[in-house]
């Protein structure tokens, strides 16, 4: 167990900021799965697709994340494959708002919107930014080695030289 | 390079995101394409003309308003509008009290204008019976186009200073909104906040020859009026005044008889009848009192020619004004409630819930308060301590003007169709020239047989009206011949007969001032042939000279039992909505009122229902109708299959000027596609599908009953009249004015490209606190129906597909989405579906709109005795039925059961032929309902403006519109550059990879 959890713990060390964005992401993730299926179950608007998607995305980022090479990969997935469940899902959806604006587009209507409807774009939307502020930071921190430097001070020399 | 790879990383992803999501965009707007179409007056329809121009002339409608180009000339025709407004709003304003003749005003008298409203006038209401009113003339304007001096300061107050809207007063108006949000606020500027301002107050001086007060009062879609628990109204009540409002008008009173005003002139600005206890209570200090109605975007100058005199006043009212308006016995069963027992049926959705029973049976407006009325007088029916001058303020048909008029050489001859020539010579006995109305009202009698039977009898109905021209002061006359139609004398008896009947008796036929007035004439004329009158409980007098009795021996039960256009049987067909009669209710029973016993009969509460398992059975809108099955079953007798796409050259407009059933239709009909035919069947959002195979054109039909008002208001860049409310035109009670305004109407839709109107508004004035009184026109079943009929008339000569609505029993608004409504028989017959028989059978118009009530517990479109039966069998209309505006699942796929009830399409943006049909495709039934839905639509658009240039060179072709290409461009392009970019980033990459490996070499 003391293994997994220092194993757990290096892995964390070796994250920059950028992971903990997307991961932040993903976590949201799996609360929208969650909810999702909570909030549609056994409703006429449930669409298999979106909860397959969500859950493909933090999935898809958990393997990629886990290998220093694909890391890069992860916020990528997770913010295509969560903005594409909103997709599908607003693919769907629109019979609802439709019916729900039948008598016009007012604030009563808004507001008499059901929360599963706010939680699912509101979370798609939030988790799709995280993503994309993941692809545009570091995953990994930068390790610097011991050859590495020894290489880079050879390299100064050599162009001291 | 770094640097290049971050930007195309953020490109693709851009890129990426926008292809994603365009293409859920493209897929969602093809589901949208009639909202779209409408929203960007677009179509997916266009024409070319294969061959050379035939010397025909193709214009089939034509407008009355063309220049010398030959072009339509808007402007002109906005004049004439304007034009024709004004004479509406002036003949159809009343005057209500007029004290020691304060109106008219002097010439050039200075006038100061009070309350909000006078600058924030209601012109229209909101919903889909809004119009635009961007040029709407402002009370301002009008009073100075009749030489009034207007006190400015004052007017600044209140559209710009410390009582203007923006510093929060002002009562509600929703716009083109639906009112379904709105808290309707009556946020009068209080007394104080005059009197603080010195400026306002030192200008009354200068204009104190008359202080005119606007009282105004909104409605709208979406939410009935509320009679209590309005925030800002005395007792909650909409319709009665606010303490601000009692503050400035005590004010006024103050100042009046300071000497500061000479006089207090009162406009009541609203549709719904306002309650007139208080109102009343100032008679006398208000010299002189004026409904005015809603004036439109261009009636208000009528209004000032009535003040200033310049024309004279010739309006009647079109609803009974009372002291306590809850005291009419509709009020009881108005706000629809919940089924008792719905919590033992939690399936059923919240549109599914509630119920409301018309208890008050035909007794609506005057029809109540003049039948009772007659009985106390006549000591019968026990009626009760009712006292009529407590209770009615201003009778039905009542309006004063600045002269006097007598009626003479009253005469009634029956013609040799058996109907009735009334003749009156109308006198102005007055000193000012004016018009006057003749109202012709019936009473029929009240038998035992009646009694037995369950039928009521008002004893007052109008049946005819006319409407002299300007007669000269002192003596001016006009001699009016009026027909009366036989038909009017029968009765329907739901009980006994089943059908029509005219009973053996006197009938009592009257020419009045008014429905009280007639009453009296009535009475008078039963006391002279020894029927026992109390004189002393009358209210006022009547003349029996003006009194023709009709006896018949005989009660004839088979002249009338016959439609008079169609010949077939009428006989019962809405037991299933008397609560009495429908066997599914499981034995509830209620009572209607009956002037057998006002009092006993009265209803004492809201009549809640339970649902039974039956009910629940007819509340689902997904069922086989079994009398269509059969309707397709004759059909196939005598018809091979249903054939499609058999391209035989038949164009629709082949078949102009034939009649609607020449054999060429079933040739027509041959050559559609099956997906034609059911697109056109399943979505008419403001529009009709065209059809290539055919050549025929795609319409639109678009809101709203009070004139043009394109969908989406951006697009109503013509400005079509917004024409004043259905009331002030049937408050004319000139037929002529109708028809000109109707053509006018019609002349509107041309200009502005748009081919129908999903109006006139004929649901009834069930009590004053419908949300869209504004829209219908009356309390009264007669009149509504003689001014819609004289309207579509005109519109339609000019080619509109005028689409009456809401057919039927949409008398309310709150939670009208699959409200059941129950009612007898007689009362649906001769209350509620009569108006819409006299638009269809002697107007006709060529569609309808189907109520989203429910009849009993059948949604209206799913009602095959009322779309099929009563609607083509005994009335034999030929044109098409559309439901009312439909979400995808409201109906829960009722486009099923409407198309083999009789409702041919529907009022509903993602409706299509695939997704409401796909299903049946192979179902020969189905077929059947299809051709004849769709045969229905093209008769109607054969009919329309829609073909004006159309010969039989000319195609029709399907185009995509600019959004659809440009959604399609746009996404191929985003696809095309990520895909571009991703590659550019590949080779980046593996450039620096190489370079790096290089590098490390």
């Amino acid at each position: 167990m003391q293994t997994i959890l220092r194993k757990f713990k290096d892995f964390l060390d070796k994250k920059a900021l950028g992971f903990y964005f997307s991961a932040a992401g993903a976590a949201l993730a799996f609360v929208l799965f969650i909810a999702y299926l909570i909030g549609y179950a056994g409703s006429e608007y449930f669409f298999w697709g979106v909860p397959v998607l969500i859950a493909l995305s933090f999935l898809t980022f958990a393997g990629l994340a886990a290998f220093d090479k694909t890391a890069v990969y992860a916020p990528v997935a997770l913010s295509v494959i969560a903005f594409g469940a909103l997709c599908c899902y607003l693919a769907n959806i629109h019979v609802y708002l439709a019916l729900a604006f039948t008598d016009g587009v007012s604030l009563e209507a808004i507001m008499g919107l059901s929360p599963a409807f706010f939680i699912t774009v509101i979370f798609s939307l939030v988790i799709t930014i995280l993503g994309n502020i993941g692809i545009y930071m570091k995953q990994n921190k930068t390790v610097k080695t011991e050859t590495s430097e020894k290489v880079e001070a050879e390299g100064v020399k050599n162009e001291v030289d | 390079m770094k640097s290049t790879k971050l930007i195309l990383k953020i490109l693709i992803n851009v890129f990426a995101l926008l292809f994603m999501l365009v293409t859920v965009v493209a897929q969602i707007a093809n589901a949208y394409q009639a909202t779209l179409n409408a929203f960007f007056n677009t179509s997916n329809y266009d024409r070319v003309e294969i061959g050379e121009n035939e010397l025909i002339d193709s214009e089939y409608f034509k407008s009355s308003f063309v220049n010398a180009e030959g072009n339509y000339d808007d402007e002109a025709l906005y004049d004439y509008d304007l034009r024709v407004a004004q004479q509406i709003t002036n003949e159809g304003s009343v005057l209500l009290w007029n004290e020691q003749k304060a109106l008219p005003l002097a010439e050039g008298a200075s006038v100061s204008l009070f309350g909000n409203t006078s600058v924030n006038m209601v012109y229209t209401g909101s919903g889909s019976g809004s119009i635009n009113i961007s040029r709407a003339v402002n009370m301002r304007s009008a009073l100075k186009q009749y030489n009034f001096n207007v006190n400015e300061t004052l007017w600044s107050f209140y559209d710009s200073g410390a009582g203007s809207k923006k510093a929060g007063y002002g009562i509600t108006q929703a716009g083109g909104g639906d009112m379904s949000g709105y808290v309707m606020n009556v946020k009068e500027v209080p007394r104080n906040v005059i009197e603080s301002n010195t400026g306002v107050v030192n200008s009354f001086a200068q204009y104190g020859d008359a202080a005119i007060f606007v009282l105004g009062r909104s409605g709208g879609e979406g939410k009935d009026i509320l009679s209590t628990n309005n925030p800002d109204t005395l007792d909650g009540n909409y319709l009665q005044f606010s303490q601000e409002e009692i503050d400035v008008l005590d004010y006024l009173v103050s100042l009046k008889k300071a000497g500061t005003f000479k006089k207090i002139v009162l406009l009541i600005n609203s549709s719904n009848p306002l309650q007139m206890d208080k109102i009343c209570a100032y008679q006398g200090d208000i010299d002189a009192c004026m409904w005015i109605g809603q004036p439109g975007a261009g009636g208000t100058p009528g209004i000032a020619k009535l003040l200033c005199g310049k024309a004279n006043p010739s309006g009647r009212l079109v609803d009974t004004y009372c002291y306590d308006n809850l005291s009419s016995p509709a009020m009881v069963n108005f706000y629809s409630q919940k089924w008792g027992n719905i919590s033992s049926y939690p399936q059923l959705g919240g549109a599914q819930q509630p119920l409301m029973v018309y208890g008050e049976g035909i007794y609506i407006g005057y029809k109540y308060y003049e039948t009772r009325y007659e009985d106390v007088v006549l000591n019968q029916g026990n009626a009760g301590a009712y006292k009529y001058e407590e209770e009615v303020a201003y009778p039905f048909g009542y309006g004063m003007s600045y002269s006097s008029y007598e009626f003479s050489n009253f005469g009634v001859k029956e013609n040799k169709e058996g109907n009735f020539e009334v003749t009156v010579t109308v006198t102005n006995t007055g000193d000012v020239p004016g018009r006057h109305v003749a109202q012709i009202y019936l009473q029929k009698p009240y038998t035992e047989y009646d009694k037995k039977n369950g039928i009521e009898k008002a004893s007052a109905e109008l049946v005819g009206y006319a409407k002299t021209g300007i007669l000269a002061a002192n003596g001016g006359s006009q001699t009016l011949k009026i027909t009366v139609d036989r038909n009017d004398f029968k009765s329907y008896d739901s009980n006994g007969y089943k059908t029509y009947i005219r009973e053996a008796g006197d009938y009592y036929l009257t020419v009045a001032d008014d429905a009280h007035n007639a009453v009296n004439n009535i009475l008078d004329k039963k006391s002279e042939k020894g029927i026992t009158v109390n004189r002393e409980a009358m209210v006022g007098e009547g003349d029996k000279e003006f009194v023709e009795v009709i006896n018949y021996g005989d009660t004839d039960t088979s002249t009338y039992a016959i439609s008079q256009y169609t010949k077939v049987p009428i006989t019962n067909q809405f037991d299933f909505a008397d609560v009495n009669r429908n066997e599914e209710v499981g034995g509830q029973k209620v009572t209607y009122l009956s002037r057998n016993d006002w009092t006993g009969t009265f209803p004492k509460s809201y009549f809640i229902l339970n649902l039974t398992d039956d009910m629940v059975a007819r509340l689902a809108y997904k069922r086989n109708l079994p009398e269509a099955k059969a309707d397709a079953d004759k059909y196939y007798e005598t018809h091979d299959a249903i054939k499609y796409d058999q391209r035989n050259g038949m164009s629709l407009i082949m078949l102009k000027d034939y009649p609607y059933d020449h054999p060429d239709w079933d040739k027509l009909l041959d050559n559609m596609t099956w997906e034609e035919q059911a697109l056109i069947c399943a979505r008419a959002y403001h529009a009709t599908e065209g059809a290539t195979s055919i050549n025929m054109p795609d319409t639109k039909i678009e809101n709203g009953p009070l004139g043009v008002s394109v969908t989406f208001s951006t697009l109503n860049a013509r400005g079509a009249m917004g024409w004043p409310c259905a009331c002030t035109r049937g408050a004319t009670f000139n037929a002529p004015l109708n028809e000109l305004m109707g053509k006018l109407f019609g002349d509107d839709l041309l200009h502005s490209n748009v081919n129908g109107c999903l109006g006139y508004g004929l649901n009834m004035h069930r009590t004053p606190y419908g949300a869209r009184n504004f829209e219908y026109y009356s309390e009264d079943s007669f009149l509504s129906g003689e001014t819609c009929k004289w309207e579509t008339i005109g519109a339609q000569s000019k080619g509109a597909i005028i689409q009456v609505k809401h057919f039927v029993a949409n008398d309310f608004d709150t939670i009208r989405n699959g409200t059941s409504t129950f009612m007898n028989e007689q009362t649906m017959r001769e209350i509620y579906l009569s108006p819409f028989e006299t638009v269809f059978c002697e107007g006709g118009a060529l569609s309808t709109m189907v109520s989203t009530a429910r009849i009993g517990n059948e949604w209206a479109g799913g009602s095959y005795n009322l779309c099929t039966k009563v609607l083509r069998g005994e009335w034999g209309f030929k044109g098409y039925v559309s439901s009312d505006y439909t979400a995808l699942t409201r109906y829960d796929n009722n486009s099923y059961v409407g198309i083999q009830a009789g409702c041919d399409t529907y009022d509903a943006p993602q409706f299509n032929g695939e997704n409401q049909y796909g299903e049946f495709r192979n179902n020969r039934d189905f077929q059947y309902y299809l051709r004849t839905s769709t045969k229905r639509i093209c008769w109607a658009v054969l009919n329309s403006n829609a073909m004006n240039g159309y010969t039989s060179n000319t195609k029709t072709i399907f185009v995509r519109t600019w959004w659809e290409n440009t959604l399609l461009g746009v996404q191929i392009s985003s696809g095309l550059i990520t895909l571009g970019l991703a590659g550019a980033l590949v080779f980046i990459a593996v450039k620096i990879k190489k370079t790096q490996k290089e590098d490390k070499k």
